[in-house]
């Protein structure tokens, strides 16, 4: 008696149970009757006001003109073995004297890509299509790269421009993992990466 | 046994009298208020997301059936299942039913407060499948074997000395020491890491249901829901039948109002969508269920407590209620504790006692003001006053009001009946100005005194001070 609860909802609100073509018809119906999106009141710019809630969720920014250029810094500053995902793995890595590490069971580095930012909260968002979720939450440390012309300002321009609910899971991050569960004490780094690193990219996708 | 009024009182004075609770919610108290009024300061128009965030929960009650029904075609259509569990017991069968058929020894647990409605880790264990907390407030209230006492921070009557001692107690530390709140969350993270990597199944909760696309909304800020959600090869969903919305823009209006009422942020920092794996996704659990409990929600529908299911779970109620911050969760035996949990409990647990929740409010009206979904909180603990009072015969409380009422009727009469017991009492108070004990008035002079009458009722020096002048 699968539907029992079910038809017991249905019989509260005094109606009987759709199934099939009438109910995606109601469906319809009731979406289109949908308030309009109230967003949350902002006056400054879509990218100044990404960075600012960014900071403000602890994530580390660095401004890039490319990805190259933020190759050769992650040498200087990040001297860790990358788990890049698969679509950033043909950058020059060696170049840079990295060797590269197969997503293992604890990385120390994932360096993946963000679909998008966005600004009301300082956020990007990543898919199990791009990146393996294993990566995002079981790396020590991770860099995030965000071009610059993705960040868009709330989030229901990212429902309209992704097909949400087309992957098993779509990630909204907003910094390093975290936790008051101890005093109420805000301890950075509880199951997930410890630091993220977001590169701002500036020049236009290749 | 104690009568099931007293319950409540005797939980509350044993609270009251514990010193490492009362440190714990003393630190506590200011924190989540201030959190919240700063992250509330920060959006010019929180009154507008507010009242948007409750008028889609509004709507998605209003056709629940649809959304529900809509939410499982979806869900089925790209390879996962939906469960209906009437009762708890059926989420736990229908929960065990899962495990058994993967063969399951391990289980890891994002929170769930369905699943503690449920007690769905008891269930576990007996069934030999180890349950595994992976939220750090949720771990260590599972170290202690206590229930959780916030929906939002489980541990948040532990202080940190009592946390080292369970670590201290369940953890092989050898030499090392857990001096600071870094060390005790670093090793939390060592042994959970090794439980994520273990586990066969994964049990998470939801905050909001997708109908649309048939997707799971995920908030946390540790990310443990999230490996507990992608590392097993199963990843069952337990939560109840009031979650669902109808679509992303939906969500996105309640996701704004949440983290910022429950813990002062903009956004959780992992606000995950889930549902089930596809050819094109990297990696993921193979199975993908979820299980909706109703237990008794659906009675609420089209009743006087249908508000209370707008409910999003966030805690500010809580937060900001004078009665759970001087006693915390414990005190209301329940896994709903505080405002939202006194107008719950007695609905879906309905046990005798729980309706003496329902008294555990100052009617200040805090917790409606906070509500991030308009839900008329004291108005819904009046109602179950009234219910409760039916229920229980009514004593001589309506006679007494009743007697009153037709009094206040006739003027004469009461001022002359006034005037009378004034000019009594002031006659037998001589010249103290209280007492400190009256016949009848014992436990309502217990922490008060009772103001003796000075001679002449107010009506009475009115009328003198205006010179005679009658016009009443």
């Amino acid at each position: 008696m699968p539907d029992t609860v079910l038809a017991a909802i249905a019989r509260r609100l005094g109606r009987r149970p759709l199934t099939g073509e009438a109910l995606e018809r109601r469906f319809q119906v009731l979406k289109g009757e949908a308030e309009a999106p109230v967003p949350p009141a902002t006056d400054s710019d879509v990218v100044c006001g990404f960075k600012t809630q960014a900071l403000r969720n602890l994530f580390e920014i660095s401004e890039v003109a490319s990805l190259q250029q933020a190759l050769a810094a992650l040498q200087t500053h990040l001297p860790i073995a990358p788990s890049p995902q698969a679509s950033l793995r043909h950058l020059p890595w060696g170049s840079y004297g990295h060797t590269l590490v197969e997503t293992a069971a604890a990385p120390a580095l994932g360096v993946v890509e963000a679909s998008a930012g966005i600004a009301e909260t300082g956020t990007v968002a990543v898919s199990s299509r791009e990146t393996p979720s294993a990566l995002l939450f079981l790396a020590e440390e991770l860099v995030i790269v965000l071009r610059r012309e993705n960040i868009l300002a709330f989030q229901e321009q990212l429902w309209h421009k992704l097909r949400p609910g087309d992957c098993r899971a779509l990630h909204l991050i907003s910094g390093p993992s975290r936790t008051a569960d101890v005093e109420q004490t805000l301890q950075v780094g509880a199951h997930g990466p410890r630091r993220v690193y977001l590169w701002l990219i500036s020049e236009d996708s290749p | 046994m104690t009568a099931p009024a007293e319950d409540f009182i005797a939980r509350s004075r044993e609270a009251l009298g514990d010193t490492s609770l009362q440190a714990a919610l003393a630190r506590a108290r200011p924190g989540f208020v201030r959190k919240r009024a700063s992250a509330v300061a920060l959006v010019a128009n929180f009154d507008a997301l507010k009242a948007k965030a409750k008028a889609v929960r509004q709507r998605s009650l209003r056709d629940l059936d649809s959304y529900l029904a809509v939410f499982e075609q979806r869900v089925t259509a790209a390879g996962g299942r939906v469960h209906w569990a009437a009762t708890t017991a059926d989420l736990r069968r229908i929960v065990l039913d899962i495990a058994r058929a993967t063969g399951a020894r391990s289980a890891t647990k994002g929170k769930t407060m369905v699943g503690e409605e449920a007690k769905l880790n008891e269930a576990l264990e007996e069934a030999g499948i180890q349950p595994r907390e992976t939220d750090l407030g949720e771990y260590i209230i599972q170290l202690a074997g206590e229930p959780p006492s916030h929906i939002v921070a489980p541990a948040l009557h532990k202080t940190r000395a009592q946390i080292v001692e369970l670590f201290l107690r369940d953890h092989h530390l050898g030499e090392r020491e857990l001096a600071s709140v870094k060390d005790l969350v670093d090793e939390a993270r060592t042994v959970i890491r090794r439980h994520y990597l273990e586990a066969d199944i994964g049990i998470t909760g939801a905050n909001i249901l997708i109908a649309d696309t048939g997707t799971c909304v995920l908030c946390t800020n540790e990310g443990n829901g999230d490996l507990t959600a992608s590392l097993p090869n199963t990843h069952i969903v337990t939560t109840s039948i009031d979650k669902v919305v109808a679509s992303w823009d939906d969500a996105s209006a309640l996701l704004r109002v949440l983290a910022r009422s429950a813990t002062g942020q903009a956004i959780t920092t992992y606000t995950s969508f889930y549902g089930p794996r596809g050819d094109g996704d990297l990696d993921g659990p193979e199975h993908f269920h979820v299980v909706l409990l109703d237990n008794r929600r659906s009675q609420l529908l089209g009743s006087d407590f249908q508000e209370m299911l707008q409910c999003i779970k966030c805690g500010a109620c809580m937060n900001h209620c004078p009665v759970y911050q001087a006693v915390g969760g414990h005190s209301y035996n329940s896994v709903y504790p505080g405002p939202m949990g006194a107008v719950l409990t007695p609905l879906l647990r309905g046990e005798p006692g729980d309706f003496a929740l329902a008294d555990a409010s100052t009617f200040c009206g805090r917790c409606e003001e906070v509500c991030p979904v308009g839900i008329p909180l004291p108005a819904l603990l009046r109602k179950l006053r009234e219910m409760s009072a039916r229920q229980r015969g009514q004593g001589p409380g309506p006679w007494l009001i009743k007697g009153f009422t037709w009094l206040a009727r006739h003027p004469r009469l009461y001022r002359w009946s006034t005037s009378l017991t004034t000019a009594l009492l002031a006659r037998i108070s001589g010249r103290r100005g209280s007492w400190r004990r009256f016949p009848g008035l014992g436990r309502w002079l217990r922490y008060r005194d009772l103001a003796a009458p000075q001679g002449s009722s107010f009506q009475h020096q009115w009328r003198k001070a205006r010179g005679g002048e009658d016009r009443a």
